[in-house]
């Protein structure tokens, strides 16, 4: 309940300031001035704010409020940012290579800005239904326990009870599965087509073992689970990671951007 | 010195030992048999000495317990109107009084509290990050090199007097021969009085491993120790209990007489090598010794004294845990109560199993009828109110009540003994997006070193991760040799004194949770410290809950998710709100 | 599987740290991890310590203790790979990435800022249609050191003030002198808003961006300084009033009279137009609707009054021979020379006046005369002082006739057009002067030494020529008058006349000569239809339309109307009680009761109702007053 009381404030709050700065135009042409400047020096505001959340980041020594709180925070701005925006360019598109670059990079600051908060937010729950935490610099640790089980497992069995299709099966199936991340690509769409995959696999290879052998072949299973899961949120946790490559260099560049404009728009335009 | 093999970049320095750093300034032997010679230590000279008469034999075997003084002990000399502590704070001392009164008083703690002289400042602190060494474990070598450290008179600065507004009336005084602080510095718990000079005081400050160490050596000493805990402190502790609140100090001595001391458990319940957190439930609870078993005869009022306690209940071929009870919750007292007002005669409705090693107070049931209920029936009915889930779940569907979810949470916690922790660094999965901003601030706060791994055991969606939870019982300080871990004065967080830690492992080895790691240390050149025989020079470390930094704890203030807090696990109530 | 390894015995995860081992991502990271340049410290695990000629182990409790296998015979940790090859940190490859793409995109941009693209990449976008043309440049609308940086930084803090860059678009267009003011017109009035310099940019966007101000907005541009705000046409327009602004029209033409009088007349009936627009012709842009040429519409009646030949007298009267009460001079015995007798009805004309105020000592006696307090006829009840002034007079004007005729420049002075060369005939002149002083010469070689002649009339002998005998242009003298005819319509004369007395009505007694000259009643009849305006210090005649404000666009084209009659009046609709002809008495061009009503708003609104179509202002109104031109040659000048 206290959420969305929460919820309704924030929103109730960013259309009022996008309201207030859209009808506070009429006012300033009536004034005789240019309303972009009031809404570009609200713009320029808005994105050092939205850049003063990643100092805030680096500076965590100093008791300025928690992160989250900041967070919270340059998710609205962001918001606000885009109504404003729109406002600025009056919802028409600028005229000018220089002015097109700037907003092309300001829109995609704002839509990887989007992206990375919505895979913030969706990504985590997904990664807690399929297999155990685990951070991402300990992966390859995992990795190499798994190896070095299954391996132990396979040799145990080719010694004791010569299995040697299954020993084959993990010579060349599996080990080169085990040796890196695998099926990127539909990981990164959360496609349950590897784990289907290897139980077709384990089945199509069980019903032609005899029992004694299918329950050595069982367990593999869960390691090959295991693995299956590590290549997962190997590939979510590095998307979790690399978003904010795109979006914390687009943002310093609009900021670079932004100050040129200024000084165009102040020089050739001239009023103040 | 720098080594000239090429395996390690490396340097050579000398090991840092046991008592490289006395306590304060040296005492002399002469003092020291002076001081035998004088309660308490009377017992001690007498015990060791009384078969012997060659002076020089003598001498011999009172060479661990000169040791133990010189090296574990310090006199202070004190003007009247000193602070030594201050109540609830915590303290790894006692204090002996050689000559003068010390007072204790209560309620003056306060005032206190709002004080914490240990931060850092700001300036400090941007100081101290711009001059943060860029490689890991960089220390100073000048402090691997022993020194002698006097350190300040009893670590209370007179100053301090200035916020002990509400002292009133004396609750006790301790005279000469006398021991204050002994309670809390043998149980590290928090102090129970705030004791000031009465006048100018001589006294002999003993860590609580000297303590250990002494009563470990003297068997008259450590029953002396005993009795003065049992005459003094018994009854503190049990005038905070509740069901005994109110209830008159003539009373609560009746019951410091009548009351017997049981411990269950080892003390240290965590053998190194054994792997209690990874067996199965039905294993955990046959390991966990039984205090009172289900459908025994209520006999006794048992109150928690140190420890945790498993509550639980049988089926046909099984047993489930309902619940705990932590120090100052009572055993027995539903059914004591219900068999008291005459409605009939149940016994006991639950088992009641000690998780780790538990102190328990025993109250013959005579007793608690006549002092107890006879007094203040109304009063102890209404604590029953804690233990509805013990009363409750009678009318519960048992597959309700296995598979709730708290209940679910609950007995992980349990099982994997996590509710010992006070500050738990609890993540949740499904909100942590593993940037590592955690780290990264702890390792701002802590000259780029972090003092925690982002990892553990998962309960349901929640992640316990491997960072000191401070504990309530604390086993890490069990076995330390120097007294390099301790508890904070002011918060009670349980630190490692880096300059004083000679890298033993026993507080890594005795944390059941792996929460302390050994480091190897570099100089700021980068070289590995080694010593003379090549052995590297490592610490203990672990999390402080930045205790002496302005913003504290830093992990839970970087997470821009929210998705990490430190929480304390007793409170399952907090954790379940905070993880849904 | 349920429970992940265990890291008791693993070192730390260091993501703050700038370098990472580069055997981590297989699991075997190396204890020490790299230096602060990057480079493997070391993958061993212990540093083998000798004790005698045997190598041990040191690797720490904590990581297993000494191991089994030891130290190699050299000294070596057995457990010592070889090294590794350290990567950077990710936080450490996207600072890297954040500082090279800012660099990279800095260089760019000083590229482009410093060089000449920088015209090409700062361009706020395409010029309006009209201005891309191959001669316009940067420096066509902003400074020539537009293109340097350095100047940007310095026009950011001090801008150009607004009078200065309209100078650039005043290069060509051209608005007149009062360009920068508001409505590039000074309409005269002392608000101080009127004073200010109005930029060309607040209402004009050059380059196409930003379409805040669009001519919807427009609006709000006319409301900053007019204090009576109005909303829209439909929401605070006052009435729009009279064609004109309630100026009269600079040709007098009484629609009422003639249409309900005149043109009923059977002599002019056949003459009466056919329509509106047979007087009314559209302008070349559509418009409006002007006059017509004279020769097409009003000459058809009025030809013989422009030409005198509707007059009794078909010419107007420059010179005569005022009647002279000679008796009381005579009796006086003041002698004024030869004179012509029988002298009756004329009298001195406001031409002689002005020719003879030059002598200032006559000025009183003029004064007189004009306003009529001493006839020359008549001179017996003024007094002695006055006769010697009046005989003096007479010398006078016999002398300057004289000199009109010898020496027209110096008689003349001001009173000349640089279109008619002399303002007056010579010839006809010095005929008169013959006529009617033929002894002058010997009179002034008399009259200078002193010795005045005797009083004497003599008799005129003039051949009066009858009216049809007198040509249009021609000078005729009659018995005791000199006369002009007027050619016709648009009498270069009559007009030379006009423009040189209004040019110098503030000298004394060229007012009354104008008025003399310009009388409707005259022959030529100029100021009976071109009005005549009477200001403080000038007198402005209307020859022509052009001078009337008009600060509506109103175009007859655009909104399609017929060329009926009917369409006509539907807007121009007559207003039957207008005293017309006597609101031009008044000299004043504000002063008008015109013909037509004014117009209602409620005419426009009916489809300016802002959903039809546009109510802004800028739909009906013009902002500039001043009619601008476009100076070619700066065009020009840059053709190659």
């Amino acid at each position: 309940m206290k959420k969305l009381a929460l919820r309704f404030f924030v929103v109730s709050l960013a259309i009022l300031i996008l309201a207030t700065l859209y009808y506070f135009q009429d006012i300033r042409v009536a004034q005789g001035v240019n309303p972009a400047y009031d809404n570009g020096w609200f713009l320029f505001v808005l994105l050092n704010l939205l850049l003063a959340f990643n100092i805030r980041k680096k500076l965590i020594f100093l008791p300025l409020g928690k992160v989250k709180t900041w967070a919270d925070i340059h998710y609205f701005l962001g918001f606000l940012f885009i109504g404003g925006i729109l406002i600025h360019f009056n919802f028409s598109l600028s005229g000018g290579l220089f002015n097109s670059l700037f907003l092309l990079l300001v829109v995609l600051t704002l839509v990887t800005g989007g992206l990375g908060l919505y895979w913030s937010r969706s990504i985590p729950k997904r990664l807690s239904n399929r297999g155990e935490y685990v951070v991402l610099e300990r992966i390859p640790y995992e990795r190499q326990e798994i190896v070095n089980t299954m391996e132990r497992i396979v040799e145990t069995s080719l010694e004791q009870d010569k299995t040697i299709e299954i020993a084959s099966f993990y010579r060349d199936r599996i080990k080169p599965f085990l040796l890196d991340v695998s099926d990127k690509n539909d990981h990164l769409v959360s496609s349950d087509k590897p784990m289907a995959s290897w139980k077709k696999q384990f089945n199509d290879l069980k019903i032609q073992l005899s029992s004694h052998n299918a329950g050595i072949l069982d367990q593999l299973w869960p390691y090959v689970e295991r693995k299956v899961h590590l290549d997962y949120h190997h590939v979510k946790l590095t998307l979790l990671r690399k978003w904010l490559f795109i979006h914390i260099p687009l943002a310093y560049l609009s900021l670079v951007f932004m100050l040129l404009h200024v000084l165009i728009v102040f020089s050739f335009v001239g009023e103040v | 010195m720098k080594n000239n093999n090429n395996n390690f970049p490396a340097i050579v320095v000398q090991r840092p030992k046991k008592w490289d750093v006395p306590f304060g300034r040296e005492l002399t032997d002469e003092f020291i048999y002076k001081l035998l010679s004088t309660e308490p230590f009377q017992q001690i000279l007498q015990e060791k000495t009384s078969n012997e008469s060659d002076l020089e034999k003598q001498k011999k075997r009172l060479q661990p317990i000169i040791n133990i003084f010189k090296n574990e002990s310090r006199v202070i000399q004190l003007p009247a109107d000193h602070p030594l502590y201050v109540e609830t704070n915590y303290g790894n001392s006692a204090f002996i009084v050689l000559k003068g009164r010390v007072n204790l008083y209560r309620g003056a703690s306060s005032k206190v509290s709002a004080q914490s002289t240990s931060k850092k400042g700001l300036l400090g602190r941007l100081v101290s990050h711009l001059k943060m060494p860029r490689m890991p474990e960089v220390r100073s070598i000048e402090k691997q090199q022993p020194s002698v450290t006097t350190g300040s008179a009893s670590g209370v600065s007179r100053s301090l007097r200035k916020y002990l507004i509400s002292l009133e009336d004396v609750e006790r005084t301790v005279e000469q021969g006398g021991i204050a602080g002994i309670v809390s510095a043998m149980r590290r718990s928090p102090r129970t009085f705030t004791a000031v000079t009465a006048e100018d005081c001589h006294l002999l400050e003993i860590k609580w491993q000297g303590l250990r160490d002494l009563m470990g050596v003297s068997k008259a000493f450590k029953e002396y120790c005993e009795k003065f805990y049992r005459q003094r402190g018994l009854q503190t502790e049990l005038s905070k209990i509740d069901v005994l609140q109110g209830i008159g100090k003539a009373s609560l001595s009746v019951i410091a007489e009548k009351a017997v001391f049981e411990s269950f458990g080892k003390r240290n319940w965590l053998d190194p090598g054994s792997n209690v957190l990874n067996e199965s439930v039905n294993q955990i609870l046959e390991i966990e010794p039984t205090i009172l078993q289900e459908e025994e005869y209520a006999s006794s009022l048992n109150i928690i004294s140190n420890g945790f306690i498993r509550v639980t209940k049988k089926l046909p071929n099984s047993e489930v845990t309902v619940g705990f009870l932590k120090p100052g919750d009572c055993l027995g007292l539903y059914e004591l109560l219900h068999n008291y007002d005459d409605a009939g005669h149940i016994d006991l409705q639950h088992s009641y199993k000690a998780i780790g090693c538990v102190d328990v107070i025993r109250i013959p049931a005579v007793v608690v009828h006549e002092y107890i209920f006879k007094v203040n029936k109304e009063k102890v009915t209404k604590t029953l109110d804690r233990y509805d889930f013990l009363t409750n779940n009678q009318s519960q569907k048992l597959s309700e009540t296995l598979l709730n979810k708290n209940a679910v949470l609950l007995n992980k916690l349990i099982n994997h003994r996590y509710i010992n922790g006070t500050k738990a660094m609890v993540i949740n999965t499904e909100a942590c997006v593993g940037c590592d901003d955690c780290v990264r601030a702890c390792s701002a706060n802590h000259d780029n070193n972090p003092r925690f791994v982002r990892q553990g055991v998962k309960v349901e969606k929640l992640l316990i991760a491997n960072a000191c939870m401070h504990c309530v019982d604390p086993l890490c300080l069990i076995g330390c040799p120097t007294g390099a871990i301790h508890r904070n004065k002011l918060g009670g967080e349980v630190i490692i004194n880096d300059d004083v830690c000679i890298g033993c492992t026993t507080c890594a080895n005795n944390c059941p949770y792996e929460n302390i790691r050994m480091v190897h240390v570099f100089d700021q050149q980068g070289n590995v410290m080694l010593d003379e025989e090549n052995k590297p020079i490592c610490k203990a470390t672990k999390c402080d809950l930045c205790y002496q930094q302005p913003v504290s704890p830093a992990c839970e203030v970087a997470c821009p998710h929210g998705a990490l807090k430190r929480l304390d696990l007793q409170n399952l109530q907090e954790l379940v709100s905070w993880g849904s | 599987m349920n429970k992940s390894i265990s890291f008791r015995n693993k070192p730390y995860s260091r993501p703050n740290q700038k370098w990472a081992c580069g055997k981590a991502c297989s699991g075997k990271e190396c204890l020490l991890g790299p230096d602060k340049k990057g480079s493997c410290q070391s993958t061993a695990l212990c540093q083998p310590y000798k004790d005698g000629d045997r190598w041990r182990c040191t690797r720490p409790t904590h990581l297993g203790g000494s191991c089994e296998e030891g130290p190699s015979g050299l000294g070596d940790c057995c457990y010592s790979g070889g090294s590794c090859q350290p990567v950077l940190s990710p936080r450490q490859k996207r600072g890297k990435l954040i500082l090279y793409s800012c660099i990279a995109i800095s260089l760019l941009l000083l590229v482009f800022t410093f060089t000449g693209l920088n015209q090409i990449f700062f361009s706020p976008g395409p010029l309006s249609s009209k201005h891309q043309l191959d001669t316009m440049a940067c420096d066509s609308c902003h400074s020539p050191e537009s293109d340097s940086p350095m100047h940007w930084i310095q026009l950011a803090f001090s801008p150009a003030p607004d009078d200065k860059r309209n100078a650039y678009c005043l290069n060509c267009h051209k608005f007149g002198e009062f360009a920068n003011k508001a409505h590039s017109n000074n309409i005269g009035k002392t608000d101080k808003a009127m004073d200010k310099t109005v930029a060309c940019s607040s209402c004009h966007q050059e380059h196409k961006f930003n379409n805040l101000i669009t001519s919807a907005n427009q609006q709000g541009k006319c409301n900053i300084c007019h204090k009576e705000k109005i909303e829209s046409f439909n929401n605070g327009h006052p009435e729009i009033g009279a064609l004109g602004g309630g100026q009269r029209t600079a040709l007098i033409f009484d629609h009422n009279n003639h249409y309900t009088k005149h043109f009923d007349d059977d002599d002019h009936s056949e003459n009466k137009p056919e329509a509106c627009i047979t007087c009314h012709v559209q302008t070349g842009n559509g418009v409006e609707y002007r006059q017509a040429a004279f020769k097409n519409t009003c000459k058809k009646c009025h030809l013989a009054d422009v030409t005198g030949g509707g007059f009794l007298e078909p010419g107007i009267k420059y010179l005569s021979v005022p009647a002279l009460d000679i008796e009381t001079l005579e009796e006086n015995n003041l002698k004024i020379g030869l004179w012509p007798g029988d002298v009756e009805d004329e009298e001195l004309l406001p031409l002689a006046i002005w020719l003879l105020s030059k002598d200032s000592e006559l000025t009183p006696l003029l004064v007189d005369i004009q306003n009529g307090d001493v006839e020359l006829a008549d001179l017996t009840e003024v007094d002695e002082a006055t006769l010697k002034l009046v005989q003096k007079l007479v010398w006078q004007y016999k002398f300057v006739l004289h000199g009109l005729a010898e020496n027209p420049e110096n008689q003349l002075g001001e009173l000349r057009s640089d279109s008619v060369k002399p303002i007056i005939s010579l010839n006809a002149v010095a005929t008169a002067v013959e006529t009617w002083f033929p002894n002058i010469k010997f009179e002034k070689i008399q009259y200078e030494r002193g010795r005045l002649a005797k009083t004497r009339t003599h008799e005129v002998d003039v051949k009066e020529k009858d009216k049809s005998e007198i040509n249009p242009g021609e000078w005729y003298l009659k018995p005791y008058s000199l006369q002009y005819r007027p050619v016709g319509h648009e009498d270069k004369l009559l007009f030379s006349w006009y423009a040189v007395l209004a040019s110098k009505i503030e000298k004394p007694f060229i007012k009354e000569l104008f008025n003399y000259i310009s009388h409707k009643e005259q022959p030529g009849q100029c100021s009976r239809c071109h009005s005549i305006d009477e200001l403080s210090s000038q007198i402005v005649v209307n020859w022509t339309e052009t001078n009337r404000l008009n600060t509506s666009k109103f175009t007859h084209e655009s909104h399609a109307l017929e060329t009926k009659d009917s369409a006509c009046q539907s807007c121009h609709k007559v207003n039957e009680d207008s005293n017309y002809l006597e609101s031009y008495k008044a000299k004043d061009r504000n002063v008008h009761d015109s013909n037509f009503k004014a117009f209602t708003s409620q005419l426009c609104s009916q489809c300016h109702d802002g959903n039809k179509v546009t109510d802004s202002c800028a739909s009906c109104h013009n902002y500039h007053l001043a009619v601008s031109k476009l100076n070619m040659s700066s065009l020009v000048s840059d053709f190659r």
